[in-house]
């Protein structure tokens, strides 16, 4: 399954495939997301369709993360369900993205 | 979070260089282990030059004596709070810490402070014994040996010998010298130590010549019975005195008394030579004071034990070991539950081939550091000489058990007698091949053999005294054979001397009772058993004294296997990460069936991570991603919790070696044992009678609170 994505103004919005992000489907998500995020710099995530993730997957995003802030860009993230930000949570990760109820929210946010 | 090892050799040069590294090298062995809990970031500057000593969260350009440029870093916008330590040694400043922290942590400075008193404290220490510490290495067990040297400096026995040392000495600089120590307590001075006077008293503090030197916090001279007179005296020990010297004892915190030293005749007054020994010796009072000081806030302090729980830290890495899975024809399990003590119960297994183990266990009298240091320094001895290989008639060979033994208390008998302690300790070696146990009981707890063929149990002993009771025992093994589903229980006095509230004891009796009844479980199941038998009969989940038990079972041929009566699912899956969407539909399942109804979806989420992560470590670390393999998960409920297994066929890890995650961001994986820890409540490794690695998950079905 391939991630759409949707340009709003500089940012882009990805949408996660599929409905969880584990060990067996993060390494697919990571082949397929990296060469995406080489063209973009804001990028945010919506996260609206995954009901599960777990330590890959957070990796996975984190990755992410590493990628873009090293090429100067930022991630955001937005449209978690409950069980997603209950495991950000818990190890912390609330703390290392920048998180919004809504798409809207992540872009305004990219704006301001 | 990191430790950077950065060599403070190359980066600094002064006179206290030395001084400086031992200290740097303490601070990053006592800092280390606590990093997962502290999650700030340490730096050090000395002079010129600054260097991280650990670090939290991508926090990489920081200066330690330049907050604002801490602030500034965009790294570093996850700290609110920035403290500084200046590190003092024999008064000199030797350098800087500033430690980066979250304002939520509040205690995370006061940690580290003491942090850094206990690593200077220990730096004092090693000069004077230099000699021993030639043997530490940098392992966690090193660490327990810096405090097995150290502790007879810091026990109280030692601190007030110390005391009086330096007040003999302090008298002894001139002839008919009269001397009194004075420590505040609850804003009245008292004598402590007197020499040459019957003074005791009890003094408010905030009148006459002993408060005015407490009060500036500067020591005084005066010299001529018509000058002391001219003071509003309310010392009345000075009421001939033709001179005195009044020396405020100063810690770093606050002035904590005072050393009064006076002379009622002679003609030669107190020049400023006697002024500055008294004030030195007055400063090497107030080190024994603090330390003693510090040393008990160590053991005490109850705030210190809940942020970091050094004593379980202690036993964790130290004491207690991990049963191994590949010795065939025995099944192993281990249980401890610590105290709110800490005591010095071990345990360890040492696998000498596929049908050898020799397993020890001991429980070295007192508690607190001193004993769980002790037990951890006699569990190494024992890990050592069990290694040592003897060659007799030119064949190498193992050495036995007695020999093993004879060969450990020789080399720490004294140190025990010097310090009033003693172990006891049984060790036995199993042997599948001979179907024969030999120990040697020295002074144990009595191990339980539950015999199948006669359906009964009868108690070993042997008769050798404790390891530490006298110089010239003899310890001699003792041979029992054992049968295919024998049992053989070992267990710490916890177990036995547990009470009731009718202050009866659960005894040996009951102990051995139980376990025949319960002689057709694995041995995890077993001590899942007794911790619940002792629980009901405690009425209590806590207790006294740390319980420690092993359960060694010799199983039965497969075919004569019993199952489980208790009900349970059962999900095989291939060792592929393709299998994980099965087995959370498992865990939604068995969360639907077992668990009441209205906490089931909260746990759901839970059991489908923890199961994913457990599954995910097992194909990746125990099955090194290798296909063709299998995995089996049970799941059943028992009283109040949720009880889940994985048995795999592949490598058992241990998980103490996992480092901690890194919560800064800096790297993707690690996360997977810290989610599995944070949402299950108990985690237990062992393995069963098939001699597959059991991972078993037991999560409350409502939380506490």
């Amino acid at each position: 399954m391939e991630a759409t994505q949707e340009k709003i103004n500089d940012v882009t919005v990805i949408t996660i495939p599929g409905d969880s992000l584990d060990a067996n489907t993060a390494k697919e998500f990571k082949r397929d997301i990296t060469d995406m995020l080489a063209k973009c710099s804001k990028v945010i995530f919506d996260l609206s369709r995954l009901q599960f993730v777990d330590s890959s997957g957070l990796g996975a995003i984190l990755s992410c993360l590493r990628q873009l802030n090293a090429a100067g860009g930022d991630l955001k993230l937005c449209g978690m369900n409950k069980p997603v930000r209950v495991l950000f949570e818990l190890v912390r990760m609330h703390r290392i993205f920048d998180i919004y109820n809504s798409k809207d929210e992540a872009v305004q946010a990219f704006a301001g | 979070m990191q430790i950077l090892n950065a060599d403070p050799d190359i980066l600094i040069s002064t006179p206290s260089r030395q001084v400086l590294s031992a200290f740097l090298e303490e601070f990053r062995r006592m800092v280390e282990p606590m990093t997962p809990l502290l999650r700030t970031t340490i730096a050090f500057a000395s002079g010129r030059n600054s260097f991280l000593i650990s670090k939290d969260r991508g926090c990489s350009c920081l200066h330690p004596t330049d907050e604002q440029m801490i602030q500034e870093s965009e790294a570093c916008t996850y700290y609110r709070a920035i403290h500084l330590i200046e590190i003092t040694y024999q008064d000199n400043s030797i350098g800087t810490l500033s430690i980066c922290y979250d304002r939520s942590k509040t205690s995370a400075p006061e940690i580290v402070q003491h942090l850094v008193e206990t690593s200077i404290r220990i730096v004092a220490l090693e000069k004077e014994e230099e000699n021993l510490l030639e043997e530490l290495g940098a392992s966690w067990e090193s660490l327990g040996a810096v405090y097995e040297i150290t502790s007879d400096l810091r026990s109280i026995q030692n601190h007030t010998e110390a005391l009086d040392r330096i007040m003999d000495k302090a008298i002894s600089l001139e002839e008919g010298l009269q001397a009194a120590l004075w420590i505040e307590q609850a804003g009245f001075l008292e004598t402590t130590i007197t020499r040459n006077t019957n003074l005791k008293a009890s003094r408010n503090s905030s009148s006459g010549l002993l408060a005015r030197a407490i009060l500036q916090g500067r020591g005084l001279v005066i010299n001529g019975r018509s000058r002391i007179s001219a003071f509003d005296l309310t010392e009345p020990e000075l009421s001939h005195a033709q001179r005195v010297i009044i020396a405020p004892i100063a810690t770093k915190r606050s002035v904590i008394g005072a050393l009064e030293i006076w002379q009622e005749y002679g003609e030669k007054d107190f020049d400023s030579r006697t002024m500055r020994l008294i004030e030195a010796l007055a400063l090497q009072l107030a080190m024994v004071i603090e330390n003693e000081r510090l040393y008990r806030e160590y053991i005490q302090s109850d705030r210190l034990r809940q942020e970091i729980d050094i004593g379980s830290k202690i036993q964790q890495t130290l004491l207690l070991g991990n049963p191994p899975c590949n010795v065939s024809g025995i099944s192993l399990a281990s249980l401890t539950i610590p105290s709110q003590n800490i005591d010095g119960d071990f345990y360890d297994f040492i696998r000498h081939s596929d049908h050898c183990l020799d397993i020890v266990i001991g429980d070295v009298m007192g508690k607190g550091v001193p004993a769980a240091l002790f037990g951890a320094a006699t569990k190494s001895q024992f890990i050592r000489a069990a290694g040592h290989t003897i060659s007799s008639s030119g064949n190498i060979r193992l050495p036995i058990p007695e020999e093993i033994v004879n060969l450990v208390h020789t080399d720490v008998v004294s140190q025990f007698m010097e310090f009033d302690s003693f172990v006891t300790v049984c060790y036995a070696r199993f042997d599948t091949k001979l179907r024969r146990m030999d120990y040697v009981d020295c002074g144990h707890t009595r191990t339980v053999h539950f015999q199948r063929d006669k359906n009964s149990y009868r108690l070993l002993e042997g008769d050798n005294i404790p390891i530490g009771f006298a110089r010239l025992e003899v310890y001699n093994q003792v041979s029992v054979e054992f049968s295919e589903g024998d049992i053989f229980l070992f267990y710490s006095d916890g177990i036995t001397e547990t009470k009731s509230r009718n202050d009866e004891m659960f005894g040996e009796e009951r102990l051995a009772q139980l376990l025949c009844s319960s002689s057709r479980l694995s041995s995890s199941q077993i001590l899942r058993k007794i911790q619940k038998e002792l629980s009901a009969f405690s009425e209590s989940e806590t207790f006294a004294d740390d319980l420690t038990c092993l359960v060694v079972k010799i199983p039965l041929k497969e075919t004569q296997t019993q199952s489980s009566s208790e009900p349970s699912s059962r999900l095989v899956i291939q060792s592929d990460l393709k299998e994980l969407e099965r087995v959370r539909e498992f865990a939604r399942q068995v969360c639907t069936d077992l668990a009441p109804p209205e906490v089931s979806e909260d746990l759901i989420f839970q059991i489908k991570l923890a199961l994913t992560e457990a599954v995910t470590n097992i194909i990746r670390h125990a099955y090194k991603e290798r296909s063709g393999e299998t995995i089996q998960i049970e799941a059943y409920a028992q009283d109040d919790s949720l009880v889940i297994q994985l048995s795999h066929n592949g490598e058992s890890f241990d998980p103490t070696k996992v480092p901690p995650p890194a919560f800064d961001g800096s790297r993707d994986g690690g996360f997977g044992l810290f989610i599995i820890a944070s949402i299950i409540g108990k985690v237990e490794y062992s393995c069963d009678e098939q001699g597959r690695n059991v991972i078993t998950l037991i999560k409350k079905f409502q939380e506490e609170n």
